[in-house]
């Protein structure tokens, strides 16, 4: 649902649709379908269900006297009925385990270096600026201008 | 030899020393004076006073009516037994030349004796051919069946239902000899309302006629041509073949205790037509070719769009008749009407047929919320899977099929049960086109998109099998 996008900024949607962070959109992509299940919301069983989604991650449902959460997002449109499956409609972002931090990004964007993220952008390094790994490399940015 | 009747007097000679010389007169008005006289042939004389005659229009007098005055044997008042019948000199054609029979009865009370409607004031007058009781009132020909039970407040709802189907002014105003098992409104009230209401659907016409023929034993097509008094249905277990073709069986178990197909009773005896007699019966009887099936259910419901739409597809419409339960979620005529140009043809209307089809019997009394149903629907290269509607009982004062709302529940046939909904169900898109078209995804949609993994929402895509969760955010 396009209201779960509010907390991802325009930039963050914009820089996942970078050539270089293609490996990083498709795990998230995949990370929202589940594959060989068709999961109706009268399904889901009570209490806590792992499911395996297509990048072979796990997601968490957990059914609470009919309250259904997938990982941190709750279902808040039930099984929009589809030919080939079904949608459950979510009210946030849920991402892949190992936490992708945009933190770095976003901290070059609301510091307004464009240019310098144009350069990474170009370069094959996006990955490395978001990462679940703890050790981010330090960055030293260059002034704007 | 000579016997002591030989010198009793004549019925005239009793009649007019009874001072009932208006019964002479008409007789002799009419041609009938012969009778009085001739000593070949005994005759019972039911003879109203000259104040009985003079309280009717002499143009209500005929030969007819003076027949029916009269019987073709010697009945004394001590033979008269409550509820039987005795048989008029009059015969005819509208009760197949049977003779016009008359109803005794006894009130043991008072001690007295009735024929039809008139009071035997005093009898039992012996004659050298015959005996005169003398009746209170004239006795009047019994109107037709259609007469009757147009005035019978308790047979309204039969007489309804017969005038709908054309019997009560056709067959029943004209037709000879019929014997009729009429169900009270009380039977009528025992029949459940579903079937009724079907059977007051136009398209049920035929349906209805065959079910109301089934109470009438046409006397003209049986052996003998036979119209069935109390006392001649036969005692025990006899098949008739009623009006309609199909068999009822009568089981007699004693003078009044007759029991129709092991379930109506006959509550009342012998009401006398002019074209037959008519018995009251306690449950309306169907005759074994009916059975409510789900074609008859969407009669009933009124779902005739729909039903033609069914009969007209060579796989579907067996289902209607079939041994197979089935539910079916039949959208009303003005749901169908609303589609107008935008009704599918070929494939795409048997898949829309398809899809308000669910295998089982599901009532809604049984429904979840959530719940998912499969249809009849299993889309090509979706790997067999049956498409689902989807149960929403969340606003508590309705049920809905996904985004239909059902507007009259539970009409349930032999073979399954019918809801109707209000609007026509549409088969689910694939998520790739929902996706695409509809503007609330369009964030996540623009993600797959620009990952290239649109293939992998793409049901028929041989890569993925057509089982996704999709979980959008």
């Amino acid at each position: 649902m396009n209201s779960a996008f509010v907390g991802v900024t325009p930039f963050i949607l914009q820089y996942l649709q970078l050539p270089t962070m293609l490996p990083i959109l498709r795990n998230i992509v995949m990370y929202h379908i589940v594959p060989n299940t068709v999961l109706y919301s009268v399904n889901i069983p009570a209490g806590m269900t792992i499911l395996a989604a297509s990048n072979n991650a796990t997601l968490t449902v957990i059914n609470n006297t009919g309250v259904v959460t997938v990982n941190n997002a709750n279902i808040t449109q039930p099984d929009v009925l589809a030919a080939n499956g079904v949608i459950q409609v979510l009210n946030n972002v849920t991402v892949p385990p190992g936490t992708y931090d945009f933190g770095l990004l976003n901290a070059l964007y609301n510091v307004n270096a464009t240019a310098f993220l144009g350069l990474i952008a170009q370069s094959s390094l996006g990955p490395y600026f978001v990462s679940s790994v703890p050790s981010s490399p330090p960055l030293l940015l260059p002034q704007q201008n | 030899m000579l016997t002591p009747l030989d010198f009793a007097p004549t019925l005239r000679v009793i009649l007019r020393g009874q001072g009932l010389t208006t019964m002479i007169s008409q007789m002799d008005a009419n041609g009938l004076g012969g009778l009085l006289n001739d000593t070949t042939a005994n005759h019972t004389v039911f003879a109203p006073t000259n104040a009985a005659f003079a309280a009717v229009p002499p143009s209500a007098i005929n030969a007819t009516v003076l027949n029916y005055h009269l019987t073709d044997d010697v009945e004394m008042l001590s033979s008269f037994v409550d509820g039987i019948l005795e048989w008029s000199h009059l015969r005819l054609p509208s009760l197949l030349n049977n003779t016009q029979a008359l109803r005794i009865s006894v009130n043991s009370t008072s001690n007295t004796v009735s024929i039809n409607n008139a009071t035997i004031l005093s009898g039992n007058y012996t004659a050298s051919n015959g005996v005169v009781h003398i009746l209170s009132s004239v006795l009047s020909l019994p109107p037709y069946l259609s007469t009757i039970l147009q005035n019978v407040t308790v047979l309204s709802n039969l007489s309804s239902l017969l005038n709908s189907s054309g019997l009560l002014n056709g067959a029943l105003a004209s037709s000879p000899g019929l014997t009729l098992f009429a169900p009270t409104n009380m039977a009528f009230s025992q029949v459940n309302p579903q079937v009724l209401q079907y059977l007051g659907r136009p398209l049920a016409a035929s349906v209805l006629q065959n079910v109301l023929s089934y109470h009438i034993i046409n006397g003209a097509t049986t052996t003998p041509n036979a119209i069935y008094y109390r006392d001649t249905i036969p005692m025990g277990t006899t098949n008739f073949t009623m009006m309609s073709g199909d068999v009822a069986q009568f089981n007699k178990t004693g003078v009044s205790a007759l029991t129709i197909n092991n379930q109506a009773n006959a509550t009342v005896f012998n009401v006398l037509a002019a074209n037959g007699v008519m018995h009251g019966v306690n449950a309306v009887l169907f005759p074994p070719s009916f059975v409510f099936d789900l074609q008859k259910a969407l009669i009933g419901v009124d779902a005739t769009g729909f039903l033609n739409l069914l009969l007209n597809s060579s796989l579907l419409a067996p289902l209607l008749n079939g041994a197979t339960n089935y539910t079916i979620f039949a959208p009303n005529n003005a749901a169908l009407a609303a589609l107008q140009q935008n009704m599918p043809t070929g494939m795409a209307l048997l898949q829309m047929l398809q899809y308000h089809i669910v295998p089982g019997t599901y009532f809604t009394t049984n429904f979840t919320n959530g719940q998912v149903l499969p249809t009849l629907l299993f889309p090509m290269g979706l790997n067999g899977a049956a498409q689902v509607l989807r149960v929403n009982t969340s606003l508590l004062t309705s049920t809905y099929i996904n985004n239909a709302n059902i507007t009259m529940a539970n009409y349930t046939a032999v073979n399954g049960v019918v809801h109707v909904i209000d609007t026509v169900l549409v088969p689910p898109m694939n998520i790739s086109t929902i996706l695409a078209t509809n503007p609330a995804f369009s964030t996540f949609n623009s993600l797959v998109q620009a990952s290239g993994l649109a293939a992998l929402v793409q049901g028929n895509s041989l890569s993925l099998s057509l089982s996704l969760s999709l979980f959008i955010f």
